[in-house]
């Protein structure tokens, strides 16, 4: 990577000790690594009280019921995103850094995937047991439910920054994100109920990827617009 | 280019989908109405509204102790 | 160019230049929407399998198609707004999101009624009713998020950066009549080919959805100077106009 005149510090550097920051910080709030985890397993243990025991019912409705799980963990996980940054101004410095801000917020944004939708989907082949799956549906869930979640991670870190400033914003953030959350929604959950079918799930998969790869390529400089809004404000 | 119901009986029956087709054209080109009057509202509130301020500002201006009294009504931006 | 842009985005300018508009834009946009509603109602042929429950299509293809217009036009003056820092862009913007809304629930509404005759049900969970209903959430954000902020400019900025996120939606809601292509039928218009139905059909349809375009722009134009009037309610050309006095200086 280049390194600019008036940065000592290489990009690739910066990159790598914001995310590891990042990860280091998560890593030592336990409480708060365990969250998004913990609101997936209550939110999975929801569905059979509510819907009955029966097996075979479950496993027909479990694609859709671990990714709509998982799509709120991750909503309620989005707000941490930024939050203590920006309380302890730390955000601020990473504002001022004389790198481009759209490869640090990636950093952030990649240390918070790692620890929720990443993790959701290490974990998701232990729920997907429990909702009665057939295990060789497993790797379909987590693999939908691990590239799902970087896009929802991504879009995510838009309207979390848009909200960052806003008094009480838990339910405008819900608003803001979930229609945005539809497309990786139709597509992760499809795709993991063709696999229960026994389809190939390929082209869903390429989507899915196109999805990505789009959200790679724009939502970071949204964010670091919003980011720069908020913090003007 | 003609009517194409033969009396207005018809015409409102629709011939037997009155019911649907009513309420639909009323609901959107209700929306429409209430948009156009609102601006029509709006217009008149909006320059009321700076009439009184500049009436309040000038009868501060003519009173004694203006210079205690902030002039500025309008919110903070 | 730039002088162009300038002289937009001067709010005195802007002002005394669209007012003689208005009364031209309102009119034609009342005559449009008259002929196309009465072609629609009383003189277009009813569909051979929908019979008359067709004529909501004259009130229903407008307001779609206005919901999603309204979208991008918004995006435009975002970007309007955020690259050139022009208030009027803002403004319209702002003005224009709470009549897109209506208009995606004007669509959704006329959609409901319409699907009871023709799929006898007024809700299906089929891509287009879908991805319009998640366009209004869409709208309420943005209403939504500028409302929150207490500052007017960062409010601004805010519902700015949304509307350029949520007309990534715009394709989404395009596409997915292709994607899922299910009991909806495929969009009424399209560029490359001939209108399927008569032209008996589509011209009162052409009406009302030029009508409901002229409308869209008169209404944006009518709130965007009232919106103007309030945020230079100090300036000195504003105070003039709502005192009725002279138009010198």
């Amino acid at each position: 990577m280049s390194s600019s005149d008036h940065s000592r510090v290489s990009l690739r550097r910066a990159f790598c000790s914001v995310l590891k920051r990042e990860l280091v910080l998560r890593f030592r709030r336990r409480q708060e690594l365990a969250g998004p985890l913990l609101f997936f397993a209550l939110v999975v243990v929801l569905f059979p009280l509510g819907l009955g025991p029966e097996p075979q019912r479950l496993a027909e409705l479990a694609p859709g019921l671990l990714w709509v799980a998982a799509l709120l963990a991750m909503l309620l996980s989005l707000d941490g995103l930024f939050r203590n940054d920006y309380d302890d101004g730390t955000l601020e410095q990473l504002m001022l850094s004389p790198h481009p801000q759209a490869p640090l917020i990636v950093a952030k944004v990649l240390a918070h995937w790692l620890v929720s939708g990443f993790a959701l989907a290490l974990f998701s082949p232990l729920f997907s047991a429990m909702l009665g799956l057939p295990w060789q549906q497993w790797w379909a869930v987590a693999v939908t439910l691990a590239l799902g979640s970087a896009t929802l991670s991504l879009v995510g870190s838009i309207a979390a920054a848009l909200t960052l400033g806003v008094q009480r914003g838990g339910v405008l953030l819900s608003l803001l994100v979930l229609p945005l959350y539809t497309p990786v929604l139709i597509f992760g959950a499809g795709a993991a109920q063709l696999a229960l079918q026994g389809a190939s799930i390929a082209p869903q998969l390429a989507l899915m990827g196109a999805m990505l790869a789009i959200a790679l390529g724009l939502a970071p400089w949204a964010t670091a617009a919003a980011l720069r809004l908020t913090l003007s404000d | 280019m003609t009517i194409y119901f033969a009396s207005l009986s018809d015409f409102l029956a629709m011939n037997g989908y009155a019911r649907f087709v009513w309420p639909a054209f009323a609901v959107v080109l209700g929306i429409l109405l209430i948009a156009a009057l609102y601006g029509r509202y709006e217009r008149r509130a909006v320059l009321a509204d700076i009439r009184r301020q500049e009436r309040r500002r000038q009868a501060l201006d003519d009173s004694p102790q203006r210079a205690h009294v902030s002039t500025d009504s309008r919110s903070p931006s | 160019m730039w002088r162009f842009i300038h002289k937009w985005g001067s709010p005195k300018w802007f002002y005394t230049t669209t007012g003689p508009w208005l009364p031209w834009l309102w009119s034609a946009a009342l005559i449009l929407l008259i002929v196309g509603v009465v072609w629609g109602l009383a003189i277009a042929p009813p569909d051979r399998y929908q019979h008359d429950s067709a004529r909501i299509l004259y009130v229903h293809v407008p307001a779609a198609i206005l919901a999603q217009s309204c979208f991008a036009v918004m995006a435009v003056s975002a970007i309007i707004f955020l690259v050139w820092k022009i208030k009027i862009a803002d403004i319209a913007a702002m003005v224009m999101a709470p009549f897109g809304a209506a208009m995606t629930f004007a669509a959704l509404f006329s959609g409901a009624v319409w699907g009871i005759p023709t799929w006898g049900t007024w809700w299906v969970w089929d891509a287009r009713l879908t991805s319009m209903l998640i366009q209004l959430f869409i709208y309420l954000g943005v209403i939504g998020l500028r409302a929150s902020f207490t500052s007017r400019d960062s409010g601004a900025r805010a519902a700015a950066i949304m509307t350029l996120v949520g007309v990534v939606n715009l394709p989404i809601i395009k596409y997915s009549v292709v994607w899922w292509n299910t009991l909806h039928q495929p969009a009424t218009f399209s560029l490359d080919k001939a209108p399927a139905m008569p032209a008996s059909m589509w011209l009162p349809l052409l009406f009302s959805v030029l009508g409901f375009y002229l409308f869209f722009a008169a209404y944006t134009l009518t709130r965007t100077r009232n919106q103007l009037l309030k945020r230079e309610a100090r300036s000195r050309w504003v105070k003039e106009i709502a005192l009725g006095t002279g138009k010198a200086s």
